[in-house]
């Protein structure tokens, strides 16, 4: 008898437990161009929270969200200022601080370039392009530097150079999964993982993350690896949006030395980081730079990588994976 | 002397208690490693990935060249607009791994399953 009522008390302990104990939830969507989704793991729902977080960070930081100060900025002429609020000032300040750090492999000021070549969103049909001239490529260039404006301490931004216009979609996806992380580790999720277009935020527990094969297989994807609790991997690479013309590929990621698609020998760079804006700038950067320099950059910066050669070599820092397409071999 | 009583390590009850918990581990193991349905659906367009829909919920997303359905966990495509109708007559998919694709519209759709080798595609 007393062996059935420990029985039933067990049970009944099970029962209560799960009853109060944290359930998986999911939210999905669209923001900054890109699908977003989280699954978390919480006694209460945080969806309205994370939505609201990240149509918040859309309506600053989206180029083409009305009345953000993108879109302002980049309407405006020489000489005119507007005004930043703290967290559109922090943010625009830490990604002209990375352009710097990167030689501006990673500029927030590539928006001409971008529009010229035809990768600005939302025009994402990549068939029939056609690469701009030469002599285009060049007088735009006079466009592209951080030097176009100035940004102080107290938030005001001037365009200086004339038709100088900013983008920050290079890194702002790392910043939006990073903001949606921290709101996960302040709400009490117990687990939790963050994908806004490709990048990823882990919270609360290890994820094992593929990275996609640059130029298609057979394998689900090129390799894997760990995203360790609180941090956050992004990866750019030439497959994402591009085109053919003659038989050359033409990628989004442009360097703003050459005005031209990177060419670095880099195809694919995953960077990973606890500061989601460094990780998803350093992604685009380490691209533009190729293997030598972007690695040093992101030693210095203190992240984890691992790139894709085009002569199919993985190569990692402070980083393990595990291979899943033969296709590559790591070196 | 007085003769010892046999050493008794097990009782009934605590076999059955054993044989209970056993049992429960067991079920439990072959419920997250047997199944190998996916959780969520992806839908590709043009190859950029255009949505996640989680095979949990029953819902229809109209994509203008097709309707794309989620029932009872799994997907399958209605009223295609293009002609061979071949995304339409592939019928349902709901194991990790598969896809529908529809070459008119560039639309693919594939499950994905979180129970795979990995959780996650940066």
């Amino acid at each position: 008898m007393k062996r059935i009522a420990a029985l039933l008390l067990l049970f009944a302990l099970g029962v209560s437990l799960a009853a109060c104990s944290p359930k998986e939830k999911r939210v999905e969507g669209f923001s900054m161009g890109s699908d977003y989704y989280v699954e978390y793991f919480s006694s209460v729902s945080l969806d309205s929270k994370i939505r609201d977080r990240l149509s918040s960070i859309e309506g600053s930081f989206s180029i083409r969200a009305e009345g953000s100060f993108l879109s302002k900025i980049n309407e405006s002429s020489k000489g005119e200022s507007i005004t930043l609020t703290e967290e559109e000032s922090e943010v625009l300040k830490r990604c002209f601080e990375l352009a710097g750090k990167s030689g501006e492999a990673f500029s927030p000021t590539l928006y001409p370039l971008v529009e010229l070549w035809g990768f600005n969103p939302p025009d994402y049909e990549m068939n029939g392009k056609i690469p701009p001239d030469e002599q285009r490529i060049q007088a735009c260039l006079k466009k592209i530097s951080t030097d176009g404006f100035s940004l102080t301490e107290e938030g005001a931004l001037t365009k200086i150079n004339e038709g100088a216009a900013l983008d920050l979609g290079g890194a702002i996806k790392g910043y939006a999964a990073e903001q949606v992380r921290d709101l996960l580790e302040e709400k009490g999720a117990t687990e939790a993982l963050v994908y806004v277009g490709g990048t990823i935020a882990a919270v609360g527990r290890d994820y094992r993350i593929g990275v996609t094969s640059p130029r298609g297989s057979q394998a689900d994807y090129a390799f894997s690896f760990s995203l360790s609790a609180g941090e956050i991997c992004a990866t750019s690479g030439d497959y994402e949006r591009c085109y053919f013309y003659q038989n050359k590929r033409y990628h989004h990621i442009l360097n703003g030395k050459t005005g031209y698609p990177a060419d670095s020998g880099i195809i694919s760079a995953t960077i990973i980081s606890e500061d989601g804006l460094l990780a998803d700038a350093l992604a685009t950067a380490v691209v533009v730079l190729g293997e030598e320099k972007g690695l040093s950059l992101v030693r210095s910066c203190g992240a984890k990588a691992a790139l894709i050669t085009s002569d199919n070599r993985v190569v990692t820092s402070r980083l393990e994976i595990i291979l899943k397409d033969t296709c590559y071999e790591v070196r | 002397m007085k003769s010892a009583k046999p050493l008794r390590l097990f009782r009934i009850w605590d076999i059955i208690l054993l044989a209970v918990i056993l049992a429960l581990l067991g079920a439990g193991l072959f419920l997250y490693f047997a199944s190998s349905e996916g959780d969520y659906a992806e839908i590709y367009i043009d190859g950029e990935k255009y949505m996640t829909l989680s095979l949990k919920k029953d819902r229809e997303v109209d994509l203008d060249a097709l309707t794309v359905v989620v029932r009872n966990g799994a997907v399958h495509v209605e009223d295609p607009a293009c002609k061979d109708k071949i995304c339409e007559k592939r019928g349902e998919i709901r194991k990790s791994g598969e896809s529908i694709v529809c070459a008119p519209a560039r639309v693919v759709i594939r499950i994905t399953g979180k129970k795979g080798e990995v959780e996650a595609i940066t």
